[in-house]
C-alpha cells in the first residue's frame, strides 16, 4: 500500500486509515517486535508494544512524516526502534554497565564485527530456506512453534488441524528439518 | 530438540527482507489482532490530546479559523476545573475536554474543513457525481482538488432553509452526492444559486430549498468537462428519479474498463492483476473442477460483464482441479475442424490421436469420437479423432474401432475376420500394435448395400478368438451400421 492509497483512505475517514495501516502492517510490525523481544518480553508486553508502535506510525502519519510511496521501510525503523527501547527497559537491571576506564572494558568487541555478522546472516537465511523448503503447513507450524512459542493448541486453530496432528507434524517435520541442516553442515 | 536447540533465536537480528518472509508466518489470531488494534487506538487518542493540549499555547496566536464562543467558555471551564481540583464531577469535565478534539484547543491535525464548525444539515460528502445540461445524459466525478473546494464553499453557506418553494426557471446542476451510501442529491440552479436537497426514502422524495450562492454557481461553471472523464449513465435516471441510480450504473469512458471482465480459464495471479488494475477487490475460493485446470479460475462473482465500482469485490472461484478419481468429462467433438478439436481436448489434457477416414463431410471434421460425448474419462488418457478424408470411394469402406485398454500384447500379431452372412466369405486383416487409445482401420472393398457381416479378432499369441460385433455394410455409400459391438469384452476374451 502506498502512502496516496493511504491519503485516500484518510480522507474517507480517520479510523479506516489507521485499519487500514494497521492490516497492511501488522504481521510485519509483530514479528519484528516479537523476534527483538521474544527472549525477555511477556506476551502482554510485546502486544503493548505493537499498539505503541502503530500509534507512534499514526501520528506521525498524520503529520505527514511518513514519507511518499512505500512506508514499509518507516514502519520497519518504529518498529526496531521501539522494540529496542522496550527490551532496554526490560533488560535493564540485567545488563551491568562496564566502565570504559576499567579492564574489562578492551574485552567488549565492537557491535558490528563484519565476518560475524555476515556469518549469521548467513545462516539466517540458510535456516528460512530449510523450513521453507520443509513446504506447508509444516514451515508454518515449525516457525510458530520454534519461533513465535505458541501452544500446539493455537497452532492448530490457525491451520485448522487437532492439536495431536500438529504435535505429530512438528515433530516429523523437525527430524526433517534437523537432517536437512545436518547435511549441510550447520547442526551437528 | 527444543528453541535452543534448533537455534531460531539467530532470527532475533534477522534483517528486513528475512522478517517478512518470517511474518507470513504470523501466528497472530484475529482476535489478538484485534485486541491490538484497539490498544494501538488507545494509546494514539491518549497522545494525540496530550500533544493538543501542550501545543495549545503555541498555536492560538497563529489560528486562522474562528472557534465559536462556547468552545471558549467550555475551554476555561474544564481549565478552572483543573486548577480547583474539584471532585469527580470536575474531573470528568476535564477528562471529557481533553477527550474531544472538537472541544481541545489548537488542533493542528485535522483539516480545515473537519475542524472548521460547519452548518452543513446533511451528514458527509465523500464523492459527488454531478450532471448539467451541458454533457447530459453523462456525468462527471469531481475529483479530489474541486471536490475540496466545493466542500469548503457548501459548508461556508448559511442553510437557511427557504420558506418559499419556487425556484427560477433556467438551467440546473445535479449533484449527486454519495453520503457512505446514503445518497441525496442538490440541485443548485444557475440562475439564481438556490440549492434544492432532494433526498429519496421510503418512496418518497423529501426536497428542501436553501439559498445559494454565486461562488457555487461560478465554481460549477469553472469545472472543466472533459469527454474523456466523463461517465455514462446507464440507468435512465430521468425515468426512474431514484439518486442511488447514478452510484449504481454509471462507468466511465470505455465500457468494459468498468465491468468485470471474462476471467475464465485465466490463470489466478493474472486474474487477480486484471481485477487489481480495474480496481478491485477480490476473494478467492476454491473448488473442485474437472473442467478446469487447477489453479485457473472457473467463475467469477458477479459474473463477467457486470458493472462494478471500484473498491467492489469480486469472487473468483479457482480451480484445484478434477476430483479424487481425476476424472473428467468428454467434450463433443464432432463437427469441429480437427485442430480446433485437437486444442480444446488439451486443455483437458488428453493426448489426441487422429484418423482420417472416408466421409462426405469437408476435410478435416471430426466425424466420430472416442471415448463418445459425455463418457468419464481419465485426465491424461488417449482421446481418438476419426476426421474426414473429405471424400469416399464407392465399392470401400474403412471398418474401425479403437484399442479400448492395455492389452499386454508388445508385437501385434492380431487378425481381424470378416464373415459375410449368405455368401460365407471372409476376408482377413492383419493388425499392428495394440495400444490403447490406437484406432484399427480395416479397409474393406465389396458391393452392394445390407450386406450383414460379424467381425472377429484373434490374437495369435494366445490363440484366442472373439467376437468384435455384427455390422451392416453398405458398400454403394462407404458406411457400416453397427447392429451390436463390444470391443472391451472382445479384448478381454483374447487375453
Amino acid at each position: 500500500m502506498t502512502n496516496e492509497e493511504l491519503q485516500n483512505a484518510a480522507r474517507e475517514s480517520k479510523e479506516k486509515a489507521q485499519r487500514a495501516i494497521f492490516d497492511q502492517y501488522f504481521s510485519y510490525v509483530y514479528t519484528i517486535i516479537f523476534s527483538k523481544l521474544r527472549s525477555c518480553a511477556s506476551r502482554e508486553d510485546i502486544e503493548e508494544c505493537v499498539g505503541d508502535v502503530f500509534s507512534d506510525i499514526y501520528i506521525y502519519y498524520e503529520e505527514n512524516k511518513a514519507g511518499n510511496g512505500d512506508i514499509s521501510g518507516f514502519v520497519g525503523t518504529v518498529a526496531r526502534r521501539k522494540a529496542i527501547n522496550v527490551f532496554n527497559r526490560i533488560t535493564r537491571r540485567s545488563v551491568p554497565a562496564v566502565s570504559v576506564d576499567s579492564e574489562e572494558a578492551a574485552d567488549i568487541e565492537a557491535p558490528d564485527n563484519t565476518v560475524e555478522t555476515v556469518e549469521r546472516r548467513e545462516l539466517r537465511s540458510t535456516l528460512l530456506s530449510c523450513i521453507e523448503r520443509l513446504g506447508e503447513p509444516d514451515s508454518t507450524i515449525i516457525m510458530q512453534k520454534y519461533f513465535f512459542d505458541r501452544s500446539s493448541k493455537e497452532i492448530a486453530e490457525l491451520v485448522s488441524m487437532t492439536p495431536e496432528n500438529v504435535r505429530v507434524r512438528s515433530g516429523r517435520a523437525l527430524d526433517k528439518l534437523r537432517k536437512q541442516l545436518e547435511k549441510l553442515g550447520i547442526k551437528e | 530438540m527444543n528453541d535452543k536447540e534448533l537455534g531460531l533465536d539467530v532470527f532475533e537480528m534477522a534483517d528486513d527482507e528475512e522478517i517478512k518472509r518470517i511474518a507470513a508466518d504470523c501466528p497472530a489470531s484475529p482476535e489478538e489482532k484485534e485486541r491490538m488494534f484497539k490498544l494501538s487506538q488507545k494509546i494514539y487518542n491518549e497522545r494525540t490530546n496530550e500533544s493538543n493540549e501542550a501545543h495549545a499555547d503555541e498555536v492560538s496566536g497563529v489560528e486562522q479559523y474562528k472557534k465559536p464562543i462556547w468552545h471558549k467558555i467550555v475551554s476555561a471551564a474544564a481549565a478552572l476545573a483543573l486548577v480547583a481540583g474539584l471532585g469527580t464531577g470536575g474531573y470528568l469535565l476535564a477528562r471529557r475536554s481533553g477527550g474531544n478534539s472538537q472541544f481541545a484547543g489548537g488542533d493542528i491535525t485535522l483539516s480545515d474543513a473537519e475542524s472548521k464548525v460547519s452548518n452543513y444539515p446533511f451528514g458527509e460528502i465523500d464523492r459527488v457525481r454531478m450532471l448539467c445540461p451541458a454533457i447530459a445524459p453523462a456525468a462527471i466525478e469531481l475529483e479530489s482538488e474541486d471536490l475540496n473546494e466545493l466542500v469548503t464553499m457548501l459548508y461556508d453557506l448559511p442553510w437557511e432553509e427557504l420558506s418559499d418553494k419556487q425556484t427560477a426557471e433556467g438551467e440546473n446542476s445535479l449533484l449527486h452526492i454519495y453520503n457512505n451510501n446514503d445518497p441525496y442529491l442538490l440541485i443548485v440552479n444557475m440562475l439564481d444559486g438556490s440549492i434544492m436537497y432532494c433526498k429519496d426514502a421510503d418512496g418518497k422524495t423529501e426536497t428542501k430549498l436553501y439559498s445559494g450562492s454565486e461562488k457555487i454557481i461560478q465554481f460549477l461553471n469553472s469545472i472543466e468537462l472533459d469527454p474523456e472523464k466523463f461517465l455514462n449513465a446507464i440507468g435512465d435516471l430521468s425515468a426512474k428519479n431514484n439518486s442511488s441510480d447514478i452510484w449504481k450504473y454509471v462507468h466511465v469512458g470505455n465500457k468494459e474498463a468498468f465491468s468485470v471482465p471474462d476471467l475464465y480459464n485465466k490463470n489466478i495471479e493474472l486474474a487477480k492483476q486484471e481485477l487489481r488494475e480495474r480496481g478491485y477487490e477480490y476473494e478467492v475460493k476454491k473448488e473442485k473442477n474437472d473442467e478446469v485446470q487447477p489453479n485457473y479460475v472457473i467463475r467469477t462473482e458477479p459474473e463477467a460483464g457486470t458493472e462494478l465500482r471500484k473498491g467492489d469485490t469480486v469472487t473468483l472461484y479457482v480451480s484445484l482441479g478434477a476430483d479424487a478419481t481425476g476424472s473428467v468429462t468428454v467434450d463433443d467433438y464432432v463437427g469441429k475442424m480437427a485442430e480446433d478439436a485437437s486444442v480444446m481436448a488439451g486443455y483437458k489434457n488428453f493426448k489426441v490421436y487422429t484418423y482420417e477416414i472416408p466421409s462426405n463431410e469437408p476435410q478435416g471434421t471430426v466425424v466420430e469420437q472416442y471415448p463418445k460425448a459425455g463418457a468419464k474419462a481419465v485426465s491424461g488418457e488417449n482421446l481418438t479423432l476419426f476426421t474426414s478424408k473429405g471424400e469416399f470411394t464407392a465399392g470401400e469402406i474403412t471398418y474401425k474401432f479403437v484399442v479400448p485398454h492395455d492389452t499386454g500384447f508388445v508385437n501385434g500379431s492380431s487378425t481381424v475376420e470378416f464373415v459375410f452372412e449368405g455368401n460365407g466369405n471372409t476376408s482377413n486383416e492383419m493388425i499392428g500394435i495394440l495400444d490403447p487409445g490406437t484406432a484399427i482401420l480395416c479397409n474393406l472393398k465389396g458391393e452392394g448395400s445390407g450386406i450383414k457381416a460379424i467381425a472377429y479378432i484373434s490374437e495369435l499369441n494366445t490363440n484366442k478368438r472373439a467376437e468384435l460385433g455384427h455390422y451392416i455394410f453398405d458398400f454403394d455409400n462407404g458406411t457400416y451400421t453397427i447392429e451390436e459391438e463390444d470391443i472391451e469384452g472382445a479384448f478381454e476374451a483374447i487375453k
